[in-house]
This record gives C-alpha cells, sequence and structure tokens, in this order.
C-alpha cells in the first residue's frame, strides 16, 4: 500500500488528465469521477514500480481506461440509460461539438484519439498503454478519424 | 478537423478541487484502511463468478481448444501452403482448371549470396505484416493445381525504414539452408513478422523461422483473358541461414524508427491459403504445435512479466453460471462491438505469449479478426446467441473443436473470451483468466493463465448467419468461409 501522500501528489499530478480521459469515455461526471477513485485506489492497491513518470502515467491510463470499460459495461448490462452529463463543458463552440462528437465514437476509437490528439501521446506510446500494436493503434486512428468526421458533419454541421 | 480545437476544449475538462478533494479524501481513507470500498461493487456484480465444480479435463484440451478458440495459430503459413503446392503442381488433370499464359516453372533455392536474394529493400517498395496489421487481400493469384494464393495489403514501410532493412539485409552474407529442409513446427514457429512485396507481375515475400531460417518466395504472375491473375513461375524454398534474435531484434528496431507517417496506404502483401484442405490441416496441426513446441524456455521470457506465484490452470464449466450472468455480459459486449470476428482462415498474429503453468509450455497466443462489423451484424450474431437453448451444455468426448469462426475478446486486464463456431454444429464458450504484466509495457506480454472455463453446446442454424456475415467482411479482406 501506498502512503497517502504520494496519493495526494499523484491525485494532484495526473488527477485531472485522467479525469479528462473518463469523461470522454464514459460522458458522465459521477462516473467519471468514480473511475479516477478507483484507478487511484488500485494504484495505492498494487503500489507497483515505475521506471519514470511517464511509466507511471502511461500504467494510470490503462487502468483508468479499464475502469471506463467496466463502467461501460456494467451500464451496458443493466441497460442504464444515463442522460449524457458530460458536455457540461461541451457549448456550442466547434472545440465542444467535435468533443462531444468524439463521445459518440465506439470506445476503442474514442481512447486512440484522446491519447493522440488530446493528450498527445505517440503511436507507439498509446500502443503500449491500450496493449496493441502500433500498427492496429495507426488503422484505429486512421478510421476512428473518419468516423469522427463523419459524425461531426452528420450531427453537428 | 479541427484538433487544436478539441484538445483546447478538452484540456478545459479538470477536477474540481471539491472532486479532488473527496478522491483523496477517499483514497486516504483506503490506504489508511478504513474504507475498503473502492467502487468495485458493479464489477463484483458483473463478473461475480459463481464457481462451479471443477471439470475434469486435461490440459491436451485446454491448450488444443485454445489454440483452435481465438481462430488462433497461425500455422497456416505462406510456406507451409507453397510446399504443399509444390508437391500438387503436376496433378494430373488438375492444370486444365487454369489456363496458364506460359508453363509455370517451380524452381528451388538460389545459391549462396551476399545480398538480400529477393532484392534490395530500399528500391522495391516492400511492406510489412506483423502483430496488430489490419490485413486485406487485394489479389488472390490462381496456381496450377487449383489452389489459390490471396496477396494481403497492410502496413506499409517508410522510406527511411526500408533504407535501415535495406542496410541491415545487406550487411548479412546469405548461406542457403538444404534443400531438402522440412518444415519442423514442433521445433520452429514463424515469426510473426514478414515482408512482402507486390509488384506489377511479381509477388515477393520473405519469412522467418525460430530455427534459424528466412525463407524467400518469388512467384511472378499474368493476367489471363477473363482477367485472373495466374501464376507462371514459383520460386519456393528458397532458406537461408539468419540468426534469428537478431533479424527480429533489427526488424523491431526499424519498426520503432517512425511511427509518424499515418496516413501511407500502401502495400502490404502475405500469402494466405484458401483451400478447405489447408484449414482441416490447421486445425489438427494446432494442438500438436501447442503440446510438443517447447523451444520457448523460461530463460527467454522477461521474468519481470511473469507472476511467478500464478495457480495452476484450472478448468471449470460455466454450467448454470452461464445462462443467468455471462451470457447477458458476452451478448452485451457483442453489441458493443467488443469483439472481433475471426474468420477460420484468417491471418492470425502473435499478441501475447502464454505460459501454461502445470506443463511448463509457452506459445503464443494469437488471433486476429475484423473489429468492424457495422452495429447491425453484431446484433444480428447477438440475437442468435440470445436465442440458443443453454439448459443443456455438452463436453465434446475428444474435446477438440474444428474451426468455422470464431470471436474473439481480450479487455486488457487480463480476461479472453471467445465464442467459437465448429463445422459440425457446435459453439463453444470459453474464459482465460490470466494474470498480465503491467499495462505499458511493450508486446509481445507474456502472460500466465491460470483459469479456464468452458462449454460446448449443440447448435443449428449458425452457419447461414455467419456466412452472410462473414461473405461480407471476410471476403473484403479476401477470405474464404467453406
Amino acid at each position: 500500500m501506498l502512503n497517502a501522500d504520494l496519493v495526494r501528489a499523484a491525485v494532484e499530478t495526473y488527477g485531472d488528465m485522467l479525469y479528462r480521459i473518463c469523461i470522454v469515455m464514459l460522458k458522465n461526471q459521477s462516473d467519471a469521477e468514480d473511475a479516477v477513485q478507483d484507478t487511484f485506489m488500485t494504484y495505492i492497491r498494487k503500489a507497483p514500480q515505475f521506471d519514470n513518470s511517464e511509466h507511471e502515467k502511461a500504467w494510470l491510463i490503462t487502468v483508468a481506461s479499464n475502469k471506463c470499460r467496466d463502467v461501460l459495461r456494467y451500464q451496458n448490462k443493466h441497460r442504464t440509460e444515463s442522460e449524457d452529463k458530460l458536455f457540461y463543458i461541451a457549448q456550442e463552440d466547434d472545440g465542444g461539438l467535435i468533443l462531444e462528437a468524439l463521445s459518440m465514437l465506439p470506445e476503442k476509437f474514442r481512447i486512440v484519439l484522446t491519447l493522440y490528439y488530446i493528450e498527445e501521446y505517440k503511436v507507439d506510446e498509446i500502443a503500449d498503454i491500450i496493449g496493441k500494436s502500433p500498427s492496429a493503434v495507426k488503422m484505429r486512428l486512421q478510421k476512428g478519424r473518419r468516423l469522427l468526421a463523419e459524425k461531426y458533419r452528420k450531427d453537428f454541421m | 478537423m479541427k484538433y487544436d480545437k478539441l484538445k483546447q476544449k478538452a484540456r478545459q475538462i479538470r477536477l474540481s478541487d471539491e472532486q479532488k478533494e473527496r478522491i483523496i479524501r477517499n483514497c486516504e481513507a483506503f490506504a489508511a484502511g478504513n474504507d475498503t470500498k473502492d467502487n468495485t461493487e458493479f464489477r463484483s456484480h458483473v463478473y461475480g463468478v459463481e464457481r462451479i465444480e471443477k471439470n475434469r479435463q486435461n490440459i491436451v484440451r485446454i491448450i488444443s481448444s485454445m489454440a483452435a478458440c481465438a481462430v488462433i495459430v497461425c500455422a497456416v503459413s505462406v510456406t507451409a501452403h507453397l510446399a504443399k503446392m509444390r508437391g500438387g503442381e503436376d496433378m494430373p488433370g488438375q492444370s486444365s482448371m487454369v489456363q496458364f499464359p506460359t508453363s509455370p516453372q517451380v524452381t528451388t533455392s538460389a545459391g549462396s549470396s551476399d545480398k538480400l536474394p529477393m532484392g534490395d529493400l530500399s528500391m522495391l517498395d516492400y511492406t510489412i505484416s506483423c502483430p496488430g496489421t489490419e490485413d486485406r487481400i487485394v489479389k488472390t493469384l490462381k496456381l496450377i493445381d487449383g489452389n489459390t494464393i490471396n496477396v494481403r495489403v497492410g502496413d506499409p514501410l517508410t522510406q527511411a525504414q526500408r533504407d535501415a532493412l535495406a542496410d541491415y539485409f545487406d550487411s548479412i552474407k546469405y548461406e542457403p539452408v538444404a534443400e531438402s529442409y522440412v518444415d519442423n513446427p514442433a521445433s520452429s514457429r514463424s515469426s510473426c513478422y514478414s515482408f512482402a512485396y507486390l509488384g506489377e507481375n511479381e509477388y515477393r515475400t520473405i519469412s522467418f523461422f525460430s530455427d534459424g531460417r528466412m525463407r524467400c518466395t518469388y512467384i511472378t504472375y499474368e493476367t489471363d483473358a477473363d482477367g485472373n491473375a495466374v501464376a507462371t513461375s514459383i520460386s519456393t524454398q528458397n532458406d537461408f541461414k539468419i540468426d534469428y534474435d537478431d533479424m527480429m531484434s533489427a526488424i523491431e528496431k526499424v519498426l520503432a524508427m517512425d511511427n509518424s507517417e499515418l496516413n501511407n496506404a500502401e502495400t502490404t502483401t502475405a500469402v494466405q491459403t484458401d483451400t478447405a484442405a489447408t484449414a482441416a490441416e490447421t486445425s489438427v496441426s494446432v494442438p500438436e504445435i501447442y503440446a510438443h513446441d517447447t523451444t520457448v524456455t523460461s530463460t527467454e521470457v522477461p521474468a519481470v512479466q511473469l507472476t511467478t506465484a500464478a495457480p495452476p490452470v484450472n478448468n471449470t464449466g460455466y454450467s448454470d453460471y452461464y445462462s443467468d450472468t455471462l451470457k447477458y455480459e458476452l451478448i452485451s459486449d457483442i453489441r458493443n462491438g467488443y469483439y472481433d470476428f475471426c474468420c477460420q482462415d484468417f491471418w492470425s498474429v502473435a499478441v501475447n505469449g502464454i505460459r501454461f503453468p502445470d506443463s511448463d509450455i509457452y506459445e503464443d497466443y494469437t488471433y486476429k479478426g475484423v473489429s468492424d462489423l457495422p452495429a447491425e451484424d453484431w446484433n444480428k450474431i447477438a440475437d442468435y446467441l440470445s436465442n440458443i437453448d443453454y439448459s443443456s451444455a455438452q463436453s465434446r468426448s475428444d474435446g477438440t473443436m474444428s474451426n468455422y469462426a470464431t470471436l474473439a475478446y481480450a479487455d486488457g486486464s487480463g480476461k479472453y473470451r471467445s465464442i467459437q463456431f465448429s463445422n459440425d454444429g457446435w459453439v463453444r464458450f470459453r474464459e482465460y483468466e490470466c494474470s498480465v504484466s503491467y499495462p505499458g509495457t511493450r508486446e509481445p506480454e507474456y502472460i500466465i493463465m491460470y483459469e479456464v472455463k468452458s462449454e460446448d453446446f449443440r447448435i443449428d442454424g449458425y452457419r447461414e448467419l455467419l456466412t452472410e456475415i462473414g461473405t461480407q467482411y471476410c471476403y473484403a479482406h479476401g477470405i474464404v468461409m467453406d
């Protein structure tokens, strides 16, 4: 178990980034906050050793994205069609609308596009984080970009 | 698309101070042991497993089913097929099936050379198939024996990468392996990497084997009056001795060179057989590969990636559990498109390594499929699976399953699932739980499988459905479902 100080530091350092990813994935503030908290609890419980801060950050993103996937599966199982509360942030400007369009893509494209365009990870880093090959990430980026453009044009233009 | 605005907007999403404090407070309580609640009720509910009494099925069944299930194990290789093809080149009566512009010639083995036998990679637009490559087939070559070879399209290489590869390949002195060499899957595995070049009337491939061989194939073809591409000469079994580990290392270094060129959609090629005979051969040979392949020893596996304390493999039936919780979850996942649809002879690639603790065997866990079916098709499959009578699970007496099509899923946290449809009226649901290395490590991740659950059911009517779907998507990739 990690001590409280380390956890506080981790939340301060990575909390916003994880929350951003979770909210794009889950479209719901409460769920996103829970997923972030759950991620840090896993962090405390496992107390993994990291080579460096990038490794630590990647580990947290991986765990958070898995938590999000769990939530999505749970929601799907229980048919909880929660209204999308995400876009308190999404206003009627281009960035907000694109963000909303992004949140409507299938999960596997959402995470890749989020990591690439918002968190500015490189392809091979994303591959490490999501456990896919760089080639697969490239393909998802390509297809995700196309889907995002289609979604944006169709629903928001 | 204005990605900068997307980033700008997304960066405005932050935890409020109140949220942060709440998380920290809860985490501190958790760390102090005052609160063990970590919001995992939903998972324990979703994943809550009623452990059913252990099924005494032996490791061979686990291994063979595992192998067959995720379309797995692509023992179907360029080489196997080409070797097979060579044997059938003079089959009587079959030459009339394809009208060749000229008589195809089969040549074997090149002489010793200081240069890459298959040409200069810096000049030829070679491309690569590797784990995760989203291959698609661009051409089918007809052969004199009536078989076909599919030419695939996958990942392009950048000029810099090809230059680097050319430098590396040119630095090697190639010594031919004896012509009589026979592939032995028990002692050698093909690399997950292969190179291919598709020219106007020629097709070249380079593949690698773990026993220290590089194999080059060279096929010329022409287009007949009906527009079919037909092979006019085939050069196979150009095997050369290599330092396999060094070769793999060099390839990986080159692949790591450039991740920025995302939009180059050029050709990569690889060969795959289409024949039912080859598919059947694959399903038979898989268990042997798994059962006897001890060429990968524990010393080759990064120790940091192994959980040595993992319990041995158990094999537990789903039984009643399946019909309630898992069924719903599986079907939900299918509807969500979380699965890959794998045609029986889909070219598969290594994505992971698995250690079977009780036999100490290591093997690649491989599957490859189509993940981008439209929701309508996922729903059709889910609807079909929803309507199966799950009240009477049965086990096939021999434990083996042929493979017509498979749905495969890995959730990234150690849970692998597959739904395998056989050729003869069975469906097998399997779930593997594995320990995984830290996320963030580079593949292949070596993982330890510590539990397998499995259940078989007699079904009918699935071939029509899967063929309909497979025809659209696998055919699009040049795959034939027989």
